[in-house]
């Protein structure tokens, strides 16, 4: 894609997908945005592709840990609260 | 998919008890809680033992420091930043080194000097994504600096806020910032090199 005065460069979008400042950028920066994504292939790849690795780490991580697990632990640190105050 | 806490955490009357180290108040925070601290804990690297005991220590930590909690920061933001603190002193990895990564060199040849991509990311091959990348991701994983892992873990997988994630770490937005860049390019990165590309 060619360099346009005014229009993102692929570099600029690759930062602000990747620290995530997209979300500070003003209206008319997220429409800028967007224009470069609808114009640039490799971009709007780039930007799916970090959404999707999101999402992975989501669902390999984040499911509930073992509840027993956790009440194991619950237990020991509410026994040491009781200990700790008497 | 953004988690809200119970509303009672937030009220002036529930700070105080906890201040005041009031059990029941303490047994509401532990049990609504726990299961993240200890979930982060083992996204951001520790084996299952290692985390059931950073994540006890937490809350012992957080219970003996509650007298000082000012909710200035929420409930949840003043655990995070315990066990950031307690993955500190456990594990060297933690340390700050944020000088310098080899990540932003291979980010260096992805752009010309106009800012184009001149090696572009590849078309990712959908399926194989989706049969292998468990196991792909786990190891990627394991190439993250700890601290930086912590960080894109908080953000991904529990969904914190950049306001948040900040506090808990102790570092500025712009820090976070080019924590979360390298994090998540090092990821990117390592999928790419293992074949998630164009068939
Ligand atoms: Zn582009």
């Amino acid at each position: 894609m060619m360099k346009v005065p005014g229009m993102f460069s692929c570099r600029e979008v690759h930062e602000h997908a990747s620290m995530g400042t997209y979300d500070e950028l003003g209206m008319m920066a997220r429409i800028r945005f967007a224009m470069h994504l609808m114009m640039c292939v490799h971009c709007a790849r780039y930007v799916r592709q970090l959404k999707a690795l999101g999402d992975y780490a989501r669902r390999m991580l984040g499911g509930q840990p073992d509840p027993e697990r956790c009440e194991r632990i619950e237990t020991v640190v509410m026994a040491s609260c009781d200990g700790h105050k008497h | 998919m953004a988690y809200t806490p119970p509303p009672e955490f937030g009220t002036p009357e529930f700070l105080v008890r906890l201040q005041r180290q009031d059990r029941d108040a303490i047994q509401k925070v532990v049990h609504e809680f726990l299961p993240q601290i200890l979930r982060a804990a083992r996204g951001a690297g520790l084996q299952e033992h290692e985390a059931d005991d950073v994540t006890q220590q937490v809350f012992l930590t957080f219970i003996e420091t509650l007298p000082r909690f000012e909710g200035r920061s929420q409930v949840r933001t003043w655990l995070f930043g315990i066990l950031y603190h307690k993955l500190r002193e456990a594990r060297r990895g933690f340390q700050k080194q944020d000088k310098h990564d080899d990540i932003d060199e291979t980010l260096e040849t992805r752009f010309d000097d106009r800012g184009m991509w001149q090696n572009p990311p590849r078309k990712a091959d959908n399926d194989l994504w989706d049969q292998q990348i468990r196991k792909h991701l786990e190891e990627c994983l394991e190439t993250v600096p700890e601290r930086h892992r912590l960080a894109f873990v908080l953000r991904e997988v529990e969904g914190l806020e950049t306001k948040e994630i900040c506090n808990a770490l102790d570092v500025s937005g712009t820090n976070l910032g080019v924590i979360l860049y390298r994090a998540r390019n090092r990821l990117r990165e390592c999928l790419e090199s293992r074949g998630f590309e164009e068939r």
